[in-house]
């Protein structure tokens, strides 16, 4: 009997354009066959931008996808081969206007905020019941509020019932007041005891998404339970904002997910897995919109920020930049980026203004969710504390810089991580894709991401020393394996320094910090062997400092910044 | 890639108006509607009262049911007995306006008192194209419309009017119109236009000193080459002189909408071309104008288009076509940023 081949196609829709990639497993394990790429379309509607994308993989693949457009040509029987699953995930649409409602600032708004801005949303309204208890006050600010999405929780399970019984009330006056084509959406994730009296009492059909109270007891706080709630109401919304994808959406095997939702998926999965003890974090830039995801003991973090500028961020672009750039010329420059997605840089001195203005996004990015979650330590001068690895890098602005040693300079400037990390660029932008596909085969996502699509883009080694600039912090033995002699080799404190690694070829290396440096093996002065695979930059040891040492003139703060550029090579 | 064009003759504008809570719509598809007309409405209650009657009259819920005097759906009248607490003290709870019992459900009684209407009004002239379901309706013209770059997120309609000089006589002649100034403008520029009693201003381009602060001008607002300096090209500068005196809509869409801002001339005569698809045109010929800070705001016209990607000073890939500007000096800018300035 010939074997089955099953084939996926995901497909991701960003504001820019449409991807679409086609996976099979006719060689014994999961691969990427080809990929399409189309813009889409603000005004013809996303279909237009699906059909260009799944057009060109059928082109490349020679393959019929769909009968029609809009109608996919899935293979039903299991023991056939064919298109077995369609994964499309939205990383397009405007913010969601979302009302939160709680019993108490700390323990219901605060991790509401942390649970609904892991999406694109805009908090228009809060209500905390302890500090507004005038029921008539609450319903008059509900009704006079525009939003499409309300999020309530509050009380520990068992708890006092009243205020929430009493604004699951007016809640109820509300959705009947908006009908049932414009209501808006209701995650009710408070009490557990009022769960099955907020289904009868609001009665919002599929428009209400009951999950288990975020806080189940006192200190308590487990906003996955959440999740999948929040994530089905963000899915409707969606869906409401593109009608034309409900035709799509209704077809067997064929799954639909939020973008942001997809991508935390893939790296829940990568933090369960490896055995590091280390979290995953990954920093996901497209022109209008950045994303942050981090996993760490199992618990998700994460944050979403629209794109924007203000007198603050031109000063930090150019306190960033490598070039002498005039604040006008700059301000103009990043205001017409943000109007024009699509520009491409063109000189050195718009590549400087582009890398810095990266680089203070992925900084702005770290600060919210530090600011929103108190275990992810993120100080913009001292950088990242805690222990990532891997970093995953991804979205369009990563994938338009011309090389990996921009890439690099981006994350690793904006991040400004500690101890050992290793950097991966998602080149092919499949993160948010295999997050979709893993719910009809798990082995799809965890073959593809073993095989070479993400490249490796360094791996890092951060010195921590408090001594002054120019004094040695690190000796390093480089071995690199053909039995030549070991290479000795001297860092110092405001370096950062390079060494390349040779495909197939792990590089050994001995640290030997100065008794006053950390290089995140546990201790300061501690040292010990490390194996660093081959990866585009090889191993880069930043012994920059934290904070970072720059000089204070900004003649010699650019000129050694043009330096720590060119000592990560043409690549 | 497809490139939309700056300067569109017999252009569909389309402008959904919609009510910011569910309502009426008031209008049908085909519907021709004038500035001021009604699109939607919502009739809400201006304010509304929850009564606890088992807490406020601290009685026990066996007692409740002969305590509420109104059942849900009931019209109220000012002092109307809602609830009664019965015995040796009775205690009253009367209705403080005219109104109606909107819910009354575990032990609480919600009243709905007066009214109050919002509205979704046309800002602009046209033809109902598409209904919003209870939310209001997309309005589209068909007539002339010139592309800007930036806009605050508002929408004006009033006569054009060309402003050659911001000083303090001049600035008397704009009340009531929608200014178009040729330049780089400032803030403190915008808002004595605004102060003068200006509709709306459509601009070369903004001053990026204040690139923060034009979001929030009450006055509507489009910059048709972004942030910078520069003057607008003779030929774009010769459309819209040639609207002088005439009436225009200024729809300043904001960056958040998926559209570009646009000034538009409504034509009554006009086909409406932009129902039908833009055909791709090849490169070579076209007049285009160059976005970026070395040539911004200049047009001039493709001469040379290779397929072939090439390394940019940047480092980073394009394709790279050649562009005669009108100086005759021929320079290289990537497809990406270029802009098609007619069809």
């Amino acid at each position: 009997m010939d074997k089955v081949i099953s084939s996926y196609l995901g497909i991701d829709i960003t504001p820019q354009r449409t991807q679409a990639w086609l996976f099979d497993d006719h060689l014994g394990k999961y691969e990427l066959l080809a990929s399409g790429n189309s813009q889409t379309s603000s005004t013809k509607g996303l279909m237009e931008g699906i059909d260009g994308a799944v057009g060109q993989l059928e082109q490349k693949t020679d393959r019929l996808l769909w009968s029609r457009p809009g109608r996919f040509l899935i293979e039903s029987e299991q023991t056939q081969s064919g298109l077995k699953g369609v994964g499309i995930t939205l990383s397009i649409g405007k913010p969601i206007r979302v009302v939160l409602v709680g019993v108490s600032e700390k323990y219901s708004l605060e991790p509401l905020r942390r649970l609904v801005r892991f999406y694109n949303t805009e908090i228009v309204l809060e209500i905390s019941l302890q500090n507004e208890p005038n029921f008539s006050a609450q319903l008059e600010k509900l009704t006079n509020t525009a939003f499409d999405l309300l999020v309530i929780t509050g009380g520990v399970d068992g708890g006092p019932e009243r205020s929430l019984r009493a604004m699951i009330g007016n809640i109820r006056l509300l959705v009947q007041l908006r009908g049932v084509t414009n209501r808006p959406q209701i995650v009710y994730a408070g009490n557990n005891a009022l769960a099955d009296y907020a289904r009868s009492e609001i009665d919002a059909g599929e428009d209400l998404h009951l999950a288990r109270n975020i806080q189940p007891e006192s200190g308590r706080e487990d906003l996955s339970l959440a999740a999948t709630a929040l994530m089905n109401a963000v899915r409707r919304l969606r869906l409401k904002e593109f009608p034309e994808l409900q035709g799509l959406q209704g077809q067997s095997r064929v799954k639909l997910l939020p973008g942001e939702f997809a991508r935390s998926r893939i790296n829940q999965f990568l933090e369960q897995t490896q055995t590091n003890e280390k979290g995953v974090l990954q920093v996901h830039l497209e022109p209008d919109y950045a994303h942050a995801i981090a996993i760490r003991n199992n618990r998700r973090m994460g944050v979403w920020q629209n794109n924007h500028i203000d007198e603050r961020i031109v000063t930090e672009i150019l306190e960033q930049s490598d070039q002498p750039l005039d604040r006008g010329i700059t301000a103009a420059y990043i205001s017409n980026r943000i109007i024009n997605p699509g520009y491409a840089a063109d000189t050195i001195e718009e590549m400087s203004m582009e890398l810095s203005w990266l680089c203070v996004r992925v900084r702005r990015l770290l600060v919210q969710m530090a600011e929103l979650y108190s275990e992810f330590k993120y100080d913009p001068p001292i950088g990242l504390q805690d222990d990532y690895e891997p970093i995953m890098l991804s979205g369009n602005c990563f994938e338009r810089l011309p090389s990996a040693r921009h890439s690099f300079i981006v994350a690793q400037d904006g991040i400004l991580p500690h101890g050992i990390t290793t950097l991966v660029g998602d080149d092919h932008n499949l993160l948010t894709s295999l997050g979709v596909l893993a719910e009809f085969d798990d082995l799809l996502p965890v073959q593809i991401i073993d095989s070479d699509l993400f490249s490796g883009l360094a791996t890092v080694i951060n010195v921590d020393s408090s001594v002054t600039v120019e004094k040695k912090v690190l000796e390093l033995e480089v071995d690199e394996g053909y039995d030549s002699l070991r290479d000795h080799y001297q860092v110092y404190k405001g370096e950062l320094k390079r060494f390349e690694t040779i495909p197939g070829n792990d590089l050994r290396v001995y640290l030997a910090p100065e008794p006053e440096s950390d290089v995140g093996i546990g201790l300061r002065g501690l040292g010990g062997w490390l194996s660093a695979g081959p990866t585009r930059l090889g191993l880069v040891v930043d012994a920059r400092g934290r904070p970072c040492y720059l000089p204070a003139d900004d003649f010699a703060r650019q000129e050694l910044r043009r330096d720590w550029i060119w000592n990560l090579g043409a690549w | 890639m497809v490139m939309s064009t700056i300067i569109q003759d017999n252009y569909l504008l389309t402008l959904p108006v919609a009510l910011p809570f569910p309502g009426a719509v008031r209008v049908h598809p085909g519907q021709a509607v004038e500035v001021g007309d009604v699109i939607a409405e919502a009739i809400m209650p201006k304010k509304y009262q929850v009564f606890d009657v088992l807490n406020q009259f601290r009685i026990r819920e066996a007692q409740l049911e002969g305590c509420i005097k109104r059942l849900a759906g009931e019209e109220v009248q000012r002092g109307d007995v809602i609830a009664k607490k019965p015995g040796l003290f009775s205690r009253f709870f009367r209705a403080p306006e005219d109104g109606k019992v909107v819910a009354v459900r575990d032990g609480r009684v919600t009243l709905a008192m007066g009214e109050k209407t919002i509205q979704a009004i046309s800002p602009i002239a046209g033809t109902i194209g598409e209904l919003l379901p209870g939310m209001g309706a997309v309005v589209v013209a068909s007539g002339l419309r010139y592309r800007g770059n930036w806009g605050n997120g508002k929408v004006a309609i009033g006569y054009l009017h060309h402003l050659d000089e911001i000083s303090e006589s001049r600035l008397e002649t704009t009340e009531n119109t929608i200014v178009f100034f040729d330049g780089t403008i400032t803030l403190k520029e915008l808002l004595a236009i605004q102060k003068a009693g200006a509709d709306g201003a459509v601009v070369t381009a903004l001053d990026p000193s204040g690139v923060s602060s034009y979001q929030d001008l009450d006055l509507p607002l489009v910059s048709l080459l972004g942030f910078g300096w520069a003057q607008l090209d003779p030929f774009s500068r010769s459309i819209i002189e040639n609207l002088e005196s005439k009436q225009v809509y200024l729809v300043a869409r904001g960056t958040a909408d998926d559209q570009k801002p646009e000034l538009f001339q409504p034509a009554s005569d006009a086909q409406a071309a932009a129902l039908f698809e833009e055909a791709e045109e090849p490169l070579i010929g076209q007049t285009v104008r160059l976005l970026g800070q070395l040539y911004f705001g200049s047009v001039g016209k493709v001469v040379q288009a290779p397929e072939k990607r090439q390394q940019l000073p940047s480092g980073m890939q394009s394709q790279v076509v050649a562009v005669e500007r009108e100086d005759g000096s021929v320079i290289r800018v990537p497809v990406e940023n270029i802009e098609k300035l007619t069809n």
